[in-house]
């Protein structure tokens, strides 16, 4: 099957099995080295992508149902502005994560942080600690990725501000 | 790697009458249903694939699934509408048991993802969602080709065996379930393991009932053993509507005692991990019972004195 798609950026035209799911294709046909592994969707949350902003298990996502949309990975993320929200909350919450997961746990803390940077609400403390599960990772404990998280919308809304201003 | 694999055909109907031609052109086929797809790509042989000629019908397009109303006696969703929609959609009216069950329910990312026509089609495991829909009483309304396209409502529990295994005709599709808006004096639900790290331990209760004064009146519970089925019967509801608040242990263990004979009965041999967790999750709920009982006639009392 013929699909078209954007991956961090280059707009790509592939044929592909129309269920492979979309880790093996970004790991096996774009050569993408930030996803970890294919866990075949027992969740062990290490394959974190952005599709049009949100994050996704793309163990879970079939190809034929990414078409027309804009995949981002860690690869490119990394280069990104709003990288450096996330990786400045690290630093002053003096937590990391492993080498194993820090790739997913990034895309999906900016996931959260784009989710609350739109709404300007208030954080949801229990939904954020829900998804700090996600990711089948015990390098981080949760007070210190609900901190990361908090620091990393304060940095966003800072950096955010700071441009319209 | 496995690119010589042959690629199964997309079909997306984009409203129910395009979904009907393609049925009806692919009489005589078993095609596959897709909804969210967390189910079907979370089992192990699902890709690469050994079955040929596999035709999939993506259900994403098909505007009338997307499609949820209320009024003041049931909330109706479309089988598509995700999970998470169904929470924030329902949050003032729908029963706190149902946003309780669909919290439990992974992480957002991952329920944003969830469809509640997918969540109740599973095929390599039951979830919690369709036991608490079932003692809610919601209906669904399937469509199934017999000489040419039928629809029909059912109640969820009959679109169940006793196995949890779903009774519909092949190729029948669950394009609407309607829930009851409707509150209960007490509300029950937990789950013990994870339905997709370890679903042979992980189990799940939910129960509801209506009081009078300290007597149940009205009871309905059910234990959900994700990768058997549902224990659900007329009669352990029955065991707990005749109870009288707070339960001594006599009574406790008649039912504790019932429940585990049903489960062994109707699905032989259980772990004993999932047999202890069963245990302690229908202890915990009559400790929370009684607790609230007692709070209850302390209240009683002191406003008769």
């Amino acid at each position: 099957m013929r699909i078209e798609l954007t991956v961090d950026g280059k707009y790509l035209a592939l044929s592909v099995s129309s269920d492979k799911p979309l880790d093996l294709l970004l790991e096996e046909d774009l050569e993408i080295r930030s996803l970890k592994n294919h866990c075949k969707g027992r969740m062990c949350g290490n394959c974190i992508v952005l599709v049009d902003g949100r994050p996704v298990l793309s163990c879970l996502v079939p190809s034929f149902s990414v078409r027309g949309t804009n995949v981002v990975t860690y690869d490119s993320f990394s280069r990104t502005r709003d990288y450096r929200d996330i990786e400045k909350a690290y630093a002053s919450v003096g937590a990391y994560p492993c080498q194993e997961c820090y790739a997913s746990r990034t895309l999906l803390i900016e996931g959260i942080v784009r989710r609350y940077e739109m709404a300007g609400s208030e954080i949801d403390e229990e939904e954020i600690l829900q998804e700090a599960f996600l990711v089948d990772c015990s390098c981080l404990d949760s007070a210190s990725f609900l901190a990361v998280v908090r620091e990393s919308i304060a940095n966003r809304r800072k950096r955010k501000n700071v441009r319209r201003a | 790697m496995y690119a010589e694999l042959r690629s199964p055909n997309i079909h997306e109907p984009e409203n129910i009458a395009a979904y009907n031609n393609t049925i009806l052109n692919y009489r005589g086929t078993t095609p596959f249903l897709w909804a969210g797809g967390t189910g079907i790509m979370s089992e192990s042989d699902f890709y690469p694939a050994d079955r040929g000629n596999m035709e999939i019908i993506s259900l994403d397009k098909v505007e009338e699934l997307h499609h949820f109303l209320r009024n003041d006696r049931y909330a109706e969703f479309g089988a598509m509408v995700s999970i998470n929609d169904i929470a924030q959609a329902g949050k003032l009216v729908l029963p706190r048991i149902l946003l309780d069950t669909i919290d439990s329910t992974a992480s957002r990312t991952v329920r944003e993802k969830i469809t509640i026509g997918g969540s109740l089609c599973t095929r390599s495991f039951k979830t919690s969602l369709s036991s608490t829909l079932m003692i809610l009483d919601a209906a669904a309304e399937v469509r199934f080709l017999k000489k040419r396209m039928h629809s029909k409502w059912f109640q969820l529990s009959r679109i169940y065996d006793k196995n949890g295994k779903l009774e519909v005709p092949t190729g029948a599709l669950l394009s609407k379930v309607r829930i009851a808006i409707q509150q209960y004096d007490y509300q029950y639900f937990r789950k013990a393991g994870s339905v997709m790290k370890d679903p042979q331990n992980a189990c799940s209760l939910a129960l509801v009932a209506r009081f009078e004064s300290a007597s149940i009146s009205y009871a309905r519970i059910i234990f959900t053993l994700h990768d058997k089925g549902f224990c659900y019967s007329r009669d352990l509801d029955n065991l707990i509507t005749s109870i009288h608040l707070p339960v001594g242990l006599s009574r406790y263990r008649q039912i504790e005692d019932y429940i585990i004979d049903y489960l062994h009965e109707n699905f032989g041999q259980i772990g004993r991990l999932q047999e202890e967790r069963v245990k302690g999750l229908f202890h915990d709920m009559m400790r929370d019972m009684n607790e609230r009982a007692l709070c209850w006639s302390g209240r009683e009392g002191e406003r008769m004195a």
